[in-house]
């Protein structure tokens, strides 16, 4: 109260407590004196009615020091105004998937994004950030800097050490886990020390995230931090440390799962792999996986599982000497075969193999449904499926699609083929969708693609799935689908034509 | 030819966001039977529940659909002004109905151009004067009783304490009294001051903005005494509106190209509410454009699209310091702008303010655009602009990171609305191209 000026505290007290307006100064009290005549509260009002006008008009320009820098000329063209109603209309529609692949193929043809559109994107948080980075330009560099949610969203250049190091020490998780990961790129060893230093004290899941960001440029040196995570109570953070340790051929775990399993499986002549587990695992077997097994997995099944999928498949061609699809025919042989094809199609992410994915698939689909129901046949190959590059990926669903291959089922297939589809299989599938006249199997998984967007297809074929496909009545319930995959055919080919190399 | 609308503008014309939404889309090619633009139109024939006729007069970007939607402009129309603006119409023949439906809208214009110019025509009922006084003299009697209860209630809160005024309840409570008074511009001035006081409000603000509704009042109770056009403003800001024929009688003229440089539409109520600032691109005047619609389906008479420019003679309200007006008349098509426009050093948007307030004390704030001035982030609570001397002033609440963004933390002309202390930035012009800023009010 007792900052405030005269006749403002004059007016919030109340004139009838205080009256005495004309001893005020400046306008105000020019103005109360000037009106003599009225009564106190009058004055008092309309003096306050003065000093408002007086000081609109009066008001003075504050002085500031120099501006900061300002951004640097952008050396990237601007993306054309379609591209950019473009994004305004993805964007609304929330559609993440077609926003990306806007924003990556701007960055392939070098464009930037419209200074107007920045701040939408860069309030994007999570893995759309990786393909923002590349459009933003010099002009989305500085803004990002200027705003301190957006500042890790750059790259990690700039990024002062010391910057770093307090985003680590202070900043939510995001943003720590996005600081560790921009370190572990640059400075692997850093990175390293920073999670060895905190690492006891983070929660479960968090140690879990941190742990798995050690993936990117992994080497024997990170084999001390992942033998805490081996011994981690949580089993998640175990899981990921297992892993990762499987993919170091020297770590003390990789070399004790090696001599297990091949303690485990004899080659016997004529061609039949055997499965022998040792009466007792040593002392440490349990801490390496080879634990109880979880509800409905049978345990040499589960052992099998661990020990296989810490060990490349080579391993396997090397000691036999044998060609993958001898070897899972040898396995076949036993009457732990599913087991051990299920451990190596888990052994499959410490590099995948064409050979070996092969001979799973038609391994799986030989079995005599009372040994491996079709419904697990189907997931087992779904998930090895997955576990494929993927080229990989696009070869099998042809020879599905072509009928060589009987599994993962062609809707699967198709679903985990990851666009943009190879031009043969994209013309493939559109001119099969032409065909189709009743609901059958086929039919329904080839129009499962429709759930998709128009980018699995392949430049060269935009122009051919935008003609009218006329559905038959048995499948027009496909309509509205097809209406949308062709809209989203249309938006892909403005994209091919706006943003051309 | 370059497009006559962006897409931006496009879809700031759908009367509410689900028809926008639905209009874009229908901004595919794929969704029209028929596509096309000449030199007078833009046509397109879009599959709904029926096959339905758009089409687009481009002198004044009016679109027509032949479609039952009462949301005027409907889904259809959006569709294809947004296909417009994104360049995906072919160049072809006008087709007959498109041809008919021009003819029909020159030869409307005609006759409202006659009606115009013989506005007593023959047969017209004969205006009773008489009726027309006796209503006129009993809303004046309701509007001083309406002020004078004001003033009392003012004087009470001044002799209490304004302290005691907790709450905005008795506020809103006086601003509903004289709306009642038909006093509906004094009313929308307590309101600002009861929204004042649900923040957090400024007590040096608080008792300045009462004080200067107590000017109006007292201003209003010697109208008499007070020259010609300052009468007008007191009246206007007391809410008693001026007919038309009053403005078009005694209101300036002023014949200018006039760029639309900022929009805002407030459909809160059921009446919908534009606001629309024009600047005159070569004598540097601003205009204020109010329009009103009612109800979704309710159309604006004048259409004034952001970032458009068309030559016109406006009137202005009669006012000491004229800033609302109309457009009387316009002379040509609208079109895009792309050029510099007439602006103010923040010294002279100063001394202007300072001369307008000394001719007419009751405004609130002026519209310019400044000049070559650089937004300057300060922390989370202030913005501020920079000219190169140094000098800065604060921005009130608007779309800062935009801002930023499309200055690059360079120089850069920004239109708002300044009340000597704040500007409520609302666009910004970069490179010959207007942005909205979205300021809050």
């Amino acid at each position: 109260m007792n900052d405030l000026d005269a006749l403002t505290r004059l007016a919030f007290l109340g004139t009838a407590h205080a009256p005495e307006p004309d001893s005020l100064g400046g306008v105000e009290g020019q103005t109360a004196r000037a009106l003599s005549a009225l009564s106190v509260e009058k004055r008092v009002l309309l003096a306050a009615g003065a000093r408002g006008v007086a000081r609109a008009a009066g008001g003075r320009l504050s002085q500031l020091g120099p501006p900061g820098e300002a951004a640097p000329p952008d050396t990237l063209e601007v993306c054309p105004p379609r591209v950019s109603a473009l994004l305004v209309e993805v964007m609304a529609a929330a559609d993440a998937e077609m926003l990306r692949a806007i924003l990556e193929r701007m960055a392939h043809v070098r464009r930037r994004l419209p200074p107007e559109l920045l701040p939408r994107l860069l309030g994007f948080k999570g893995p759309m950030r990786e393909a923002i980075v590349p459009v933003l330009g010099e002009r989305g560099q500085w803004l990002a800097r200027l705003h301190p949610e957006w500042r890790s969203a750059r790259t990690g250049t700039g990024t002062s050490p010391e910057e770093a190091e307090r985003v680590w020490a202070e900043g939510t998780f995001e943003e720590r886990r996005t600081m560790l990961e921009q370190t572990r790129l640059t400075e692997p060893a850093r990175a390293r020390a920073w999670l060895q230093g905190t690492f006891a004290q983070e929660k479960s899941d968090h140690r879990v995230r941190f742990l798995s960001s050690l993936k990117q440029g992994l080497s024997p040196e990170d084999e001390a931090l992942l033998e805490l995570g081996r011994k981690d109570r949580a089993a998640g953070v175990r899981e990921v440390a297992r892993e990762l340790l499987s993919r170091l051929p020297t770590s003390a775990f990789a070399r004790r799962m090696e001599e297990r399993a091949r303690a485990v499986l004899h080659w016997e002549a004529p061609g039949t792999i055997r499965v022998r587990f040792p009466a007792k695992w040593d002392a440490e077997a349990e801490r390496d996986g080879l634990d109880k097994p979880p509800a409905g997995i049978g345990q040499s099944e589960h052992w099998l599982q661990r020990l296989l999928s810490a060990l490349p498949l080579s391993t396997w061609e090397n000691a036999f000497g044998a060609t993958p699809e001898q070897l899972v025919a040898a396995a076949g042989r036993s009457e732990d075969g599913i087991g051990v094809s299920v451990g190596w199609a888990h052994a499959m992410h410490l590099g995948a193999s064409p050979a070996w994915a092969s001979a799973l698939f038609d391994f799986w689909a030989r079995q005599n449904p009372k040994v491996l129901p079709p419904e697990r046949a189907e997931n087992l190959a779904s998930t090895l499926f997955e576990a494929l590059p993927p080229p990989e990926r696009a070869g099998h669903t042809l020879r599905v699609f072509r009928g060589a291959q009987a599994l993962p089922p062609l809707e699967r297939a198709l679903a985990l083929t990851p666009a943009p589809w190879p031009e043969e299989l994209a013309r493939a599938w559109l001119s099969a969708l032409r065909q189709q006249h009743d609901a059958t199997p086929r039919a329904l998984a080839l129009l499962g693609v429709l759930s998709r967007s128009a980018l699995i297809l392949p430049a060269a074929c935009l122009a051919a799935a935008a003609e009218p496909i006329d559905l038959p009545a048995p499948l027009s319930y496909w309509q509205r689908e097809l209406h949308r995959f062709q809209t989203s055919v249309s938006l892909c080919r403005t994209l091919h034509e706006e943003l051309k190399p | 030819m370059a497009p006559p609308l962006t897409s931006e503008q496009a879809l700031a014309l759908a009367p509410d966001s689900s028809v926008a939404a639905s209009g874009q889309k229908l901004a595919r090619e794929r969704e029209w039977k028929l596509l096309g633009h000449g030199e007078r139109a833009a046509w397109g024939e879009c599959q709904g529940s029926a096959l339905y006729q758009v089409r687009i007069d481009l002198s004044d970007l009016t679109p027509s659909c032949t479609c039952p939607s009462r949301k005027i402009p409907c889904k259809h129309c959006i569709g294809l002004l947004l296909l417009l603006a994104a360049e995906r119409l072919p160049q072809a023949a006008t087709p007959p109905w498109v041809e008919e439906w021009l003819a029909k809208r020159s030869a409307a214009a005609e006759r409202k151009a006659t009606k115009k110019a013989a506005p007593a025509a023959e047969g017209a009922a004969p205006v009773d004067t008489k009726a027309r006084a006796k209503r006129a003299s009993e809303r004046q009697e309701r509007m001083a009783r309406g002020l004078e209860a004001l003033g009392l209630w003012m004087e009470d809160l001044v002799r209490g304490g304004l302290a005691r005024l907790d709450t905005a309840a008795p506020v809103h409570e006086q601003a509903a009294r004289l709306v009642d008074a038909e006093s509906p511009g004094l009313a929308a001035q307590l309101r600002l001051l009861a929204g004042e006081l649900e923040g957090r409000p400024e007590p040096r603000r608080l008792v300045e903005r009462l004080g200067r509704i107590a000017l109006v009042v007292e201003a209003w109770r010697k109208l008499e005494q007070l020259p010609e056009p300052l009468a007008a403003d007191v009246q206007a800001r007391v809410g008693a509106p001026l007919r038309d024929e009053d403005v078009l009688a005694r209101g300036e003229r002023l014949q200018d190209t006039w760029a639309v440089v900022s929009q805002e539409l407030d459909d809160s109520a059921h009446v919908r509410e534009q606001r629309t600032w024009l600047l005159g691109t070569t004598q540097g005047r601003t205009a204020r454009v109010l329009q009103f619609a009612v109800g979704a389906s309710g159309q604006f008479s004048e259409k004034l699209i952001p970032g458009t420019a068309f030559d016109a003679e406006l009137v202005y309200w009669p006012s000491a310091a004229p800033q609302r007006a109309k457009v009387l008349e316009r002379r040509g098509d609208l079109r895009p702008w792309t050029g510099a426009l007439p602006s103010l050093s923040l010294d002279a948007l100063q001394r202007r303010f300072a001369e307008e307030l000394a001719r007419q004390p009751f405004q609130e704030r002026m519209a310019a655009m400044l000049g070559g001035v650089v937004p300057v982030l300060e922390n989370e609570e202030r913005m501020w602009l920079r000219d190169a001397t140094g000098a800065a002033l604060r921005l009130g609440p608007c779309d800062r990171w935009k801002l930023l963004a499309l200055s690059g933390g360079h120089p850069v002309d920004v239109f708002g609305e300044w009340d000597g202390e704040r500007l409520r930035p609302l666009s910004v012009l970069v490179d010959g191209t207007l942005y909205a800023l979205g300021g809050a009010r």
